[in-house]
């Protein structure tokens, strides 16, 4: 037994030691990760330091994964970090902190007058040298700000204006400045600094991010508390934080949660998502060929139902959020009985089983979508049965990547979720569905009317006629339909009641705007 | 000595083909990192988007070439970056490994101190009370899963009680109930191992000798018969080491603990092969390590239990 309690003695030593290692390797792996930039201080836990200065913590599914502006401009925005030149207003509308006003001088050349009004959180300011500077970094390093135009060169006239040189023609100037990889930053050795109304205290990668108001922002810097972003990879657990009161504000509620903590009594938010619900139909394959099949499917579809499933939103009247100027005005309405006529006048009779069918084929549609967006596999559903109530033969698919379905063809209708305006205008995400070669005209469609359409937008400059070019563009999809629309939705929102006041907008673009705490 | 060139001729083989392994499946796997990077970003597939990321990630070199920059960084501790984050993969394992070392390693110790005692009081009286218990024990590990326990358990003492902040703070609540729970799961199975071998050693002729002689059963299985019961306890919970990186998963899910099973499966859904792939050396080296530790210890109670004998 001697030797026994030797082993165990050797055991609880070992467990010990492992104990020890932990918490030595967490406190120094936690000073190495949250370096990375001269915004974020190195030392003990964002989470612990959170804790102690009563932040607003803020459950979320993922955080920037670095401070670097070509790997994390996406997430380093909607954590209030990074700011766009040019960004949304929560009516959809482009604002600038940092130009005042922009004007076309020929087809590739453009004149911004700058606000000069902005600082970087260390207290510089951001002068035209500085706003050149790092959006011809951008152009440089990070081949995703070419797309719109080509390569843009930013050259400093004066103090107050900067020349933007593009390589190919566009109207959208300010929409190209509030694409998401284009944001101020300021190099500092290897650090990086930003201008948004927060900045980064500590970056615990993949685990929490702790923010101190930016001093610089604007005259309600003081009134802002801190904030801290903590990831949560399992909703229930997020949900568990929240109702624990260990979390503030939890994004990314499905329905049923919204209900279950609404009924518990907490405030619970619904906010427009900015994204569209929508189906791609295969135009070129299958039964979704047929015109009149896609006009049956398309009034089956009970969009109402779909609202109330999802506790919120709109039926969808266009491929964009209904809160921009250019969203679409087409009125869905569900009509099993015109359904079921354009069905006979495409040549399917009714079976003995309720099923159509055409040469003794029954109509079998496949639905096809992915789990990433929790709302769609409800949508789907629900269409699912309707469909099948209405005579067509109906499977349903979640996958894990749904764009290689697309990309592959073999699918009927796919159920999808997009921001179809991050920047704020139309004609991105319409060519790239609509337009031939389109990377997301999956299925090949062509509609000369359209492509006119587009080339004409192409060349017009924002306004109201661009805005009727993106709605009559809308009412042919609406006929034609090699695009389904379905909702518009909101998302849901739960907020303790110390931030109960709080109003995000723009979906999961920012999760942390400058009201935040105000 | 021939033996142990043995056992690290096997192991080298073993790290050598399961890297190769490693590389090509996760090459195999659908999707790339940079289709799953553009999807992220909702950017679409164009040629010149994957064109440009691929060059960036690095996945335009041969996979020769990609192969051997890899796995020659490795034994240089030079583990490269995450395609997706850019981070360095080193740091990240360093960051993440203690939590996840935490749960598995002290997990599967405790569990295995309770098993030892469990079993030992469960052989002793067969149908008693302890005997009861380890089978109640190993049957709910079996039935219930842990994320129940572990959400009942966050229920209780963080939503209703408001006792205990799990998901903030230092997060040692948190590491602590994981550890638990961990260690819970290990002792039921692993005291019916206790248990049997036990019961085992009351058959064989010199326990019964020594009963008959007028020792007490608990003295002489305390005494003189503990040597190949722990030999076999060692043997079952070698296994169990196997997911001490990464086997938590459930458990860092259930309380957003940010350890290694958390950063496998981002990786997971990222398709970041350089990640994937070095978290698996890292585990057969692991397996490596737990395995010549253990056949010492195996060794020293064998070599014991002989001349005891």
């Amino acid at each position: 037994m001697k030797a026994s309690r030797k082993l165990l003695a050797l055991a609880l030593v070992g467990m010990l030691a492992a104990l020890a290692l932990f918490v030595g390797c967490s406190s120094s792996s936690s000073s190495s990760s949250s370096t990375s930039g001269s915004q974020a201080s190195a030392s003990g836990s964002a989470a612990s330091s959170a804790q102690a200065d009563d932040s607003i913590v803020i459950g979320c599914s993922f955080i920037a994964g670095n401070l670097n502006p070509v790997d994390s401009a996406w997430d380093l925005t909607a954590h209030g970090i990074s700011e766009g030149v040019y960004m949304q207003d929560a009516q959809g509308n482009l604002v600038s902190r940092f130009v005042s006003d922009l004007t076309r001088k020929d087809d590739l050349t453009w004149e911004a007058k700058l606000t000069n009004q902005v600082k970087f959180s260390d207290g510089t300011d951001c002068d035209a040298q500085a706003l050149a500077g790092c959006l011809n970094y951008l152009q440089k390093n990070n081949e995703m700000t070419n797309g719109t135009a080509g390569v843009v060169t930013f050259t400093v006239v004066d103090d107050d204006t900067l020349e933007i040189v593009t390589t190919k023609p566009t109207p959208v100037m300010q929409s190209l400045l509030c694409e998401w990889c284009n944001v101020v930053f300021k190099q500092d050795g290897d650090n990086f600094i930003y201008t948004g109304p927060y900045m980064v205290k500590e970056l615990d990668s993949d685990v929490s991010i702790a923010l101190e108001p930016n001093p610089y922002y604007d005259d309600k810097a003081a009134n802002r508390p801190n904030v801290l972003l903590k990831v949560f990879k399992d909703a229930a657990t997020m949900q568990q934080a929240f109702q624990s009161g260990e979390i503030d504000i939890m994004f990314g509620l499905t329905p049923e949660v919204a209900k279950t903590l609404e009924a518990e009594g907490f405030t619970v938010k619904a906010f427009d998502a900015g994204y569209q619900y929508f189906a791609f139909a295969n135009v070129a394959s299958g039964p979704m060929a047929d015109e009149n099949v896609r006009q049956a499917v398309n009034m089956i579809i009970n969009r109402d139902d779909m609202v109330t499933a999802l506790n919120g939103g709109s039926v969808a009247s266009g491929i964009f959020a209904h809160y921009y100027s250019f969203a679409g005005d087409v009125q869905e309405k569900t009509d099993v009985d015109a359904a079921a006529s354009l069905l006979e006048a495409a040549g399917y009779t009714k079976n003995d089983k309720g099923i159509y069918e055409k040469d003794g084929q029954p109509l079998q549609v496949k639905l096809t979508t992915y789990s990433a967006r929790a709302d769609l596999p409800i949508l789907m559903q629900l269409a699912s049965s309707e469909l099948t109530e209405a005579g067509i033969e109906c499977s349903t698919e979640v996958v894990d990547d749904i764009n290689t379905v697309l990309e592959g063809g073999a699918y009927d209708v796919v159920l999808y979720a997009q921001h179809t305006a991050p920047s704020g205008e139309p004609s991105a995400f319409l060519n790239m569905a609509l337009a031939p070669g389109g990377s997301r005209n999956y299925a090949n469609y062509e509609n000369s009317e359209i492509n006119d359409l587009l080339d004409q937008m192409g060349k017009t400059e924002p306004g109201a006629d661009r805005d009727k070019l993106s709605k009559d563009i809308q009412a042919i999809v609406a006929e034609d339909l090699p695009i389904i629309y379905l909702v518009d939705p909101q998302w849901h929102v739960a907020l303790s009641d110390r931030v109960s006041d709080y109003e995000p907008y723009c979906g999961d673009y920012y999760v942390v705007n400058a009201q935040l705490g105000l | 000595m021939r033996k142990a060139l043995v056992f690290i001729a096997k192991w080298i083989a073993i790290f050598i083909l399961a890297s190769i392994l490693v590389f090509v499946i996760v090459r195999m796997m659908p999707t790339t990192p940079v289709e799953k990077w553009l999807d992220a970003y909702h950017l679409p597939r164009t040629e010149e988007n994957i064109a440009y990321l691929t060059a960036k990630m690095g996945l335009d070199e041969p996979l020769i070439v990609q192969y051997f920059t890899w796995i020659t960084g490795f034994f240089t501790e030079d583990w490269g970056v995450s395609l997706i984050s850019g981070e360095n993969i080193r740091d990240k394992f360093l960051t993440k490994m203690p939590y996840s070392f935490s749960i598995g390693f002290a997990g599967i110790i405790l569990g295995g101190i309770a098993a030892f005692f469990l079993g030992y009081r469960a052989a002793l009286h067969r149908n008693g009370l302890a005997d009861r218990f380890s089978s109640v024990l190993t049957v709910f590990a079996q039935c219930v899963p842990q994320f129940i326990i572990a959400i009942l358990l966050i229920y209780a003492l963080g939503v209703r009680l408001k006792m205990v902040a799990f998901f903030t703070g230092d997060g040692i609540f948190a590491l602590g109930a994981a550890i638990v729970i961990t260690a819970i799961y290990c002792a039921g199975t692993l005291s019916r191992v206790v248990r049997s071998a036990f019961r085992e050693q009351m058959k064989t002729s010199y326990v019964k000798f020594a009963i008959s002689r007028g020792f007490s059963k608990e003295h002489v299985l305390r005494r003189h018969a503990y040597k190949p019961v722990l030999s076999s306890l060692i043997s079952a919970m070698i296994a169990r080491f196997a997911g001490v990186f990464g086997g938590s998963t459930v458990l860092e899910f259930a309380f957003a603990i940010p350890g290694l099973s958390t950063m496998l499966v981002n990786s997971l859904g990222s398709r970041d092969y350089t990640v994937l792939q070095t978290y698996i050396l890292v585990v057969v080296v692991w397996m490596f390590v737990v395995h010549v530790i253990l056949n010492v210890v195996l060794q020293l109670l064998n070599a014991r239990g002989d001349h005891e004998e």
